[in-house]
């Protein structure tokens, strides 16, 4: 892969008509990188996916792959057909009157060694005995296989995943999630996942964007876009923070290293002054049971091993991990204590 | 080369002039009835123009439509809820032979039922009945018999779509018997018995065959006898005022009973077995139903044949018809199939305002009535080769086309495109364009996506259209009567000549052919209709 960033996407903004979808979005994807592109339903991240692969036009902005700019202000200088993008739906969309073999064969049919190809990739995505099969007669994850195997076919310098484990089970998810991760890199091949399951984000993706959701007739944008690890302990904005996971947001005033709010003294990550609202994640809180503390507990939820409790105090909610097999009562009083230093934005 | 690219997939613009030809069909008759208006033939006498000769007919036609749809009405419901909502032996049976009437045609049904009723045919004789069993009841019978397949396949797909949540928390109220109905059902089948009786409506007054076969004095009759005269202008514009409300009738209803489809339940009802009496009664209108509209024509028909072998009759060729009839059906289902195409791809893909205008034009042209078509279409042709004379070689150009077969396959498009349309629609709208999209990542150009992708996913919809089409054409009457090349007669037009000839072996023996192998495509029909 000769390019270093082979997908660059710089100052794209679409509407659909009078509707706002996104605004001023960029983003660069690496060679053998994945960048998961995390947002709510609506916030236009499809529609970002399908602007890359040349099925919609932004009204501005510009999209290069592999070196060359295939769109540029509302002019298409690459069709989709030629920019040498590889698709994964979530329903996978797979020609149902095609077998396996020809499925897997359609991008690459003029190719002289198509059929090694063919038979590469079914050794590969582990369904070799099933290149004649029809895709009807296969399971939910031996159709996604099909459909990776599919993509990556033709050799795309960057693969476009929509979604494209939602329709499975929790371990298959798991496992065929680690099978396109291990393709890709072994390819060295780009790639830009869109879903809106913050752990399928976190787990899989080298780096994630945020895009914030739509508020009304305001377009969706950017939020951040870093390392997961980033994303999460360090979320810029109140949006980012919630789409990244758990989080009780406390308004307060920055005192240099920590802030003053109505729970009290936090500790922040990066010395603050000023108005400011600090986001307290569940495992960066505990309770501690107390008689007459200042805590309430109010909420309590099994998770299997572990609880989410609720606690609150003054007039803030605040959700903690408790992790342990045996938790307090509903309604224990204690004391909320933070255990580590928090994002303030 | 840096271009435009379009929002979602939208339709190839060379298919918007093909799609307003199509719609624009309409306008043939209203300019034949213009011509015919303007250019009184010289060999017919030209009495004046006046809408007296057309109120009573206008009124017998509606008469005609209000009493078959009442009778249609009642008993397509009653064997829709029998099929949908009781339970008994041979209901499954009883359910699709129920719809083989579809494939009668109604002018060979009428032919049967006046032969045999008249003092020498086999009821008459068993009934003693005196004077030709001709007129305003017979049809009443003939065409109950023809149109309760229509409302009884509507009322069940309406009952089948019922929620049976709200029947469930009917009963948990306390509602029964004629509060259930009153609440839960009535409401729900109101929409589909409004669509169904201005179908019917639409349908009778349309109808040229049994009425003319037995003689009722209706205005497709009487248009079809005056369609060389100047009368043929008031009657068209007559039918076509006497129309054009159910027309907007149905349009309007179809989109309520479209809607109510959205809020379909996938459960299955509890059907209430019936015993006894009940089972009996029901098993004798089932029979009687299939029996009057199927198997009596049938054994009618192959009685006539065997009447006229056993008299050494000398029967008419029936190779030559067969085969007029098999390339005439085949040509013409190819040709309306591939008219319907570009309207709804339109309609399916293309984002334009006031697109859905697109698909009422479509069903506006195939709504007009046969006759109208027929006539209007055949003052046409007289009309051009009067005023506009374009001669190739010796001969008019109009005259060629005619003779080529030209005006009768457009008049083939007008009358059926509606059902490739409704064919083709659904089969468009189903189109995964993720499976185009993927292809196009894949490389695939517009070609190859279209005959690799798109063109397998709509090959059973079209296959389907086409076997419709094909039925729909082979049984028609009025426009192959109308606007035939000389020299051609296929079986629809075998039987007519016969009958008005009094012909009964070659009614039977061309009837028998028809009759079988329309009844032979509705079974298919009916099994793939089954497994959509």
């Amino acid at each position: 892969m000769s390019n270093l960033n082979p997908v660059k996407v710089d100052g794209l903004t679409h509407a659909y008509g009078e509707t706002p979808v996104f605004a001023d979005v960029s983003l660069t994807v690496a060679a053998g990188e994945i960048v998961a592109v995390l947002g709510s339903s609506g916030s236009g991240k499809s529609t970002l996916l399908r602007a890359v692969a040349g099925f919609v036009a932004p009204q501005q902005g510009r999209i290069v792959i592999d070196g060359r700019e295939v769109y540029a202000d509302g002019v298409e200088h690459v069709r989709a057909e030629d920019r040498r993008v590889g698709m994964m739906f979530q329903d996978y969309a797979l020609f149902p009157h095609y077998s396996v073999a020809d499925n897997i064969a359609f991008g690459i049919h003029r190719q002289p060694d198509r059929d090694a190809r063919v038979r590469e990739l079914l050794a590969w995505v582990g369904l070799e005995g099933l290149a004649d099969r029809m895709p009807a007669a296969l399971s939910g994850g031996q159709q996604q296989r099909v459909a990776l195997a599919r993509a990556l076919a033709p050799r795309p310098v960057v693969l476009l995943l929509d979604e494209p484990f939602a329709n499975l089970d929790g371990p298959l998810r798991t496992s065929i999630g680690e099978d396109v991760r291990r393709a890709l890199r072994a390819n060295q091949t780009a790639a830009l996942l869109v879903t809106h399951d913050r752990s399928e984000a976190l787990g899989l993706a080298d780096r994630v964007a945020i895009l914030g959701p739509r508020v009304q007739s305001a377009p969706a944008t950017l939020l951040q876009f870093d390392a997961p690890e980033a994303v999460y302990n360090r979320p810029v904005s109140a949006g980012a923070a919630r789409l990244t996971g758990p989080v009780t947001l406390v308004s307060g005033v920055g005192k240099g290293e920590s802030a003053e709010t109505a729970l009290g003294m936090i500790p922040l990550h990066h010395a603050k002054e000023g108005a400011l609202t600090v986001a307290i994640r569940p495992e960066a809180a505990g309770f501690e049971p107390a008689e007459a503390g200042p805590g309430k507990l109010v909420g309590r939820r099994y998770l299997g091993g572990r609880y989410s409790l609720t606690v609150r105090q003054g007039d803030v909610d605040v959700v903690v991990d408790w992790a342990s097999d045996a938790a307090p009562a509903l309604g224990s009083e204690g004391r909320l204590a933070i255990l580590r230093p928090c994002p303030a934005f | 080369m840096a271009s435009r690219v379009q929002r979602t997939p939208a339709p190839p613009r060379a298919f918007w002039l093909p799609a307003f030809l199509v719609v624009g069909l309409v306008l043939l008759p209203v300019v034949g009835l213009y011509l015919a208006y303007l250019t009184p033939n010289p060999l017919v006498p030209t009495p004046p123009l006046s809408m007296e000769r057309v109120w009573p007919l206008f009124g017998r036609t509606l008469a005609l439509s209000a009493v078959v749809s009442v009778s249609t009405l009642t008993l397509g419901t009653w064997l829709a809820w029998v099929e949908v909502r009781t339970d008994y032996r041979g209901r499954a049976l009883f359910a699709s032979l129920c719809v083989l009437p579809l494939a009668t045609p109604s002018y060979l049904l009428a032919a049967i039922v006046r032969e045999e009723m008249a003092p020498a045919g086999i009821f008459g004789r068993v009934l003693g009945l005196e004077g030709q069993f001709t007129g305003f009841w017979p049809a009443v019978l003939v065409l109950t018999l023809s149109c309760t397949p229509y409302v009884h396949l509507l009322v069940a797909a309406a009952l089948r779509r019922c929620p049976l949540a709200e029947e469930e928390a009917a009963r948990s109220l306390g509602a029964r018997g004629w509060r259930l109905l009153q609440v839960v059902w009535l409401p729900r089948l109101r929409p589909t018995w409004a669509f169904a009786l201005v179908l019917v409506g639409l349908y009778v007054m349309s109808d040229f065959g049994a009425v003319a076969v037995l003689n009722c004095e209706v205005l497709t009759w009487e248009l079809y006898k005056v369609r060389g005269g100047r009368d043929a202008v008031v009657l068209g514009v007559g039918l076509m005022l006497a129309v054009i409300p159910l027309l907007v009738g149905i349009r309007l209803l179809h989109g309520r009973t479209a809607s109510e489809a959205t809020v379909a339940s996938p459960r299955v009802f509890r059907r209430t077995p019936l015993r006894g009496t009940a089972v009996i009664f029901t098993w004798i209108v089932h029979c009687l139903f299939v029996g009057l509209a199927v198997l009596l024509p049938v054994t009618i028909l192959v009685g006539w044949l065997f009447d006229g072998l056993s008299t050494q009759h000398e029967f008419a060729g029936l190779w030559a018809p067969a085969l007029d009839t098999l390339v005439y059906a085949f040509v013409g289902s190819v040709v309306v199939l591939a008219a319907g195409f570009a309207p709804a791809w339109l309609v399916a893909r293309s984002k334009a305002r006031g697109i859905r205008l697109l698909e009422h034009g479509v069903y506006l042209v195939s709504a007009l009535p046969g006759i109208l078509v027929a006539v209007g279409i055949f003052r046409l042709v007289l009309g051009l080769k009067r005023s506009v004379p374009i001669q190739w070689g010796d001969e008019s150009a109009w005259t060629l086309l005619e003779a080529g077969g030209i005006f009768l396959i457009i008049a083939y498009v007008m009358r059926f495109v509606s059902q490739a349309y409704a064919a083709l629609s659904p089969a468009i709208q189903r189109l995964d364009i993720r499976q185009e999209e993927s292809a196009r990542t894949l490389g695939a150009r517009r070609w190859r996506r279209f005959w690799s992708i798109t063109a397998p996913a709509l090959a059973p919809g079209a296959f389907a259209a086409m076997t419709l089409l094909f039925l729909s054409i082979a049984k028609e009457l009025p426009i192959t009567l109308t606007l035939l090349p000389l020299g051609h007669r296929p079986l629809s037009y075998q039987v007519w000549t016969a009958q008005q000839e009094g012909s009964v072996p070659d009614v039977g023996a061309a009837g028998l052919i028809l009759l079988v192998f329309a009844l032979m495509l509705q079974v298919l029909l009916s099994r793939w209709r089954r497994h959509v």
